[in-house]
């Protein structure tokens, strides 16, 4: 029986998995332990927390499986200066320190900061290192429980990969082809996301959110579109793509672009990240957006032509583009397509501990007869009563147990139709970027005011920003233009007809703020501008108790839908313990908490202290 | 070569590492701006030459770097 734990660690979303005989025990994020969102620390906490679950300690364990090669990256480094020279004297002199120093000795490293669990023992794991875009195509293949895949992989960079085309076949993955750093979309995504005011590897979500404000009939939108294809990047028709690095800063320097450039090219200033949003940042996030899914789709079909497999597997942080997975979707080139759930590089820890079972010891799969082994990414840390009571004796909190579940559902059922915001804690934590019903704020998505009122008092975060709605499986329909399951939150797609108002014929005049203002469906707090939704269906197998309460509503209340947002605030990670939900309930404007079959009510707490400022991202 | 290159700037890092003299550090820095103008520039030369030659229109920006894995693909090492 093989014991693995993978590790993605050092750059940003450090995370660590154990995978025991292919089968994943337990993931998790490292930010969701120290509470630094998108942690590169060594993910010493979630280590200790995946043995604990398995009730394993350090030396049992085989293999340790790195998610990247650090000796390649060298290789990057070294082949970059010397395309580049001379322009990157600073960038090799201050690289010199990680390059060179800091990983010549990676399983020293490994070994050296395993030293809080392994204690003053000897002993010392074998360390294997899984190329990134390898232990991307493994997170999403052998997750996906596919006989044969073609295999897609997106992301900024990994060692010298920035795309990369594999086949996945039975326990085998091959890659075909691929592109090679600087050339890389998610580079360019994310040098958008950095002329646009938002922060780098952490803010292309909200240029997403910001892309369909943009209007698409407008010549300023289909004129930077055609500023970028014929400027910023040359697309071939397979897909593959080259950029025009006189545009970039990010392979030479500690910029991303150059910013006078940009600024020349699409006569608007780089925007200050307290600067208000205007039309022309909005046209311009929409032609990024544009581009993007163009050449996703070129590459879609390209594999297709490679493997003329039926079903498609995608990961990298590329693949967290969801409208872009809603396109790829309805393109029907696939007739299955799976996406990582983590499909970032926090997934890559599960990637790399899955390549190194089936491509290092060769093991056969064990799990044929799953349909996904992310057991719905509800792979985290779970709290049984007695802690929580143990959390409410130190916090002194008022509470009301419920004996009975269907009781606690029907009361929490009648506060989201009063309005009311519910912090929702159950269960073991979601591994990945979405809560999917274990940690979530939910609320009614039908009070016009909701989606103001959730941005700005609970999650402080921008007003333009749209909810995700949950909603029963079997209702998916009936709400949205979506005929598949999409139990990740990783489609999107466009409320139903039978839901949405008719607006004015000028809608698309209309600036963010008025059209963030326009009623455009039966449930406007989940229905973003463009009148699409980031769906979460959801069902009685992966999710029961949820599931549960969005019957009750439709039983009740005619409602199989809900808001469904993660437990945290801007900045923040989200919660991961009892103490964590409690601490964000206490100090933001959510009504009611439920942790397991507790209710805590915001009114009956004794002390209310909103005097903690959140970290702005 | 980027063995011989690792093994080069690791052994200048290293200096003010082992003699902990502001003079070192001075040293250490001169050096790794030598390195990249000795050993980064002459490669840089040859790249761009051979890049010249290079000059027919490609259909693709794709490499094709076929790879079947085994366990021998799991060892961190330069290219």
């Amino acid at each position: 029986m093989s014991k693995i734990i993978g590790i993605s660690a050092f750059y940003h979303d450090s995370a660590a998995a154990l995978i025991v005989d292919g089968k994943i025990i337990a993931a998790a994020q490292e930010e969701r332990f120290s509470r630094k969102k998108n942690t590169s620390s060594f993910p010493i906490n979630a280590i200790k927390y995946c043995l604990d679950e398995a009730n394993l300690n350090i030396n049992q364990i085989d293999y340790i499986a790195f998610y990247e090669k650090p000796r390649l990256k060298f290789h990057r480094f070294i082949k970059n200066h010397i395309q580049f020279f001379p322009n990157g004297l600073k960038q090799f002199i201050a690289g010199i320190k990680d390059w060179v120093y800091t990983n010549s000795n990676f399983e020293k490293k490994i070994n050296s900061e395993l030293k809080p669990i392994i204690g003053n023992k000897s002993c010392k794991i074998k360390v294997l290192y899984v190329e990134h875009h390898l232990s991307h195509a493994a997170s999403t293949y052998y997750c996906s429980n596919f006989e044969d895949a073609a295999i897609l992989t997106i992301d900024g960079v990994g060692e010298l990969s920035t795309t990369t085309l594999f086949h996945g076949s039975e326990e085998n993955i091959i890659k075909i082809k691929e592109i090679q750093f600087p050339d890389s979309i998610g580079l360019l995504y994310s040098s958008f996301t950095y002329f646009l005011g938002f922060k780098v590897n952490s803010g292309e979500y909200k240029l997403m959110g910001l892309a369909p404000y943009g209007d698409i009939k407008s010549k300023e939108t289909s004129d930077y579109i055609k500023l970028i294809t014929e400027n910023i990047i040359d697309v071939k028709e397979d897909g593959s793509f080259k950029l025009n690095m006189k545009y970039f800063q990010y392979h030479i320097g500690f910029n991303m672009i150059e910013e006078t450039l940009w600024e020349d090219l699409f006569g608007i200033k780089r925007r200050d990240d307290k600067e208000e949003f205007n039309q022309r940042h909005c046209n311009l996030a929409l032609a990024i957006q544009n581009v993007t899914e163009s050449i996703i789709l070129k590459l879609i079909q390209e594999v297709k032509k490679i493997t003329k497999s039926n079903n498609i597997c995608l990961a990298g942080g590329v693949a967290l583009n969801c409208v872009a997975n809603g396109k790829i979707l309805n393109s029907n080139i696939f007739k299955n397509i799976y996406i990582q759930p983590a499909a970032g590089d926090a997934g890559g820890a599960i990637g790399a501990a899955l390549a190194v079972n089936y491509l290092f010891i060769g093991n056969k799969n064990n799990q044929k007869n799953k349909s996904d082994i992310m057991y719905d990414t509800y792979l985290g840390p779970h709290f049984n009563d007695n802690y929580i009571l143990n959390m409410i004796k130190n916090v002194n909190a008022k509470y009301i147990y419920y004996e009975n579940f269907d009781e606690l559902i029907d009361s929490i059922s009648n506060f989201i139709v009063q309005g009311k915001i519910i912090g929702w804690f159950q269960g073991r934590m979601e591994f990945g970027p979405r809560a999917l019903g274990n940690r979530s704020i939910l609320a009614d998505p039908r009070a016009s005011d909701m989606q103001m009122r959730l941005n700005i008092s609970i999650k402080k975060r921008e007003g333009f920003r749209p909810f995700a709605p949950a909603v029963l499986n079997s209702r998916t329909e009936y709400y949205f233009n979506l005929k598949y399951k999409s139990p990740y939150m990783q489609f999107v797609a466009q409320v139903a007809d039978n839901i949405k108002l008719k607006i004015s014929d000028n809608y698309s005049n209309l600036n963010l703020r008025e059209k963030l203002y326009t009623k455009k469906s039966l449930y406007p707090a989940i229905t973003h501008v463009d009148f699409s939704a980031r769906i979460q269906t959801v069902n009685k197998e992966s999710n029961e108790r949820f599931w549960k309460l969005l019957q009750c509503l439709q039983s009740k209340y005619d409602l199989g839908l809900l808001i469904n947002t993660s437990f945290n605030v801007r900045g923040e990670p989200i919660v991961c313990s009892p103490e964590d939900a409690y601490n964000c309930f206490m100090n933001t404007e959510i009504d009611y908490l439920v942790i397991e079959n507790f209710i805590f009510d915001k009114k009956e707490q004794l002390v209310v202290s909103n005097n903690i400022t959140f970290e702005q991202d | 070569m980027y063995r011989i290159i690792h093994k080069i700037l690791q052994i200048i890092w290293l200096i003010p590492r082992r003699n902990n003299l502001l003079i070192m550090k001075i040293i250490s820095f001169i050096l790794i701006v030598l390195i990249y103008f000795i050993i980064i520039f002459p490669l840089h030369l040859y790249y761009k030459l051979s890049t010249i030659k290079k000059t027919k229109v490609s259909s693709t920006f794709f490499i094709n770097n076929k790879n079947q894995y085994n366990n021998k693909s799991f060892n961190d090492k330069f290219i």
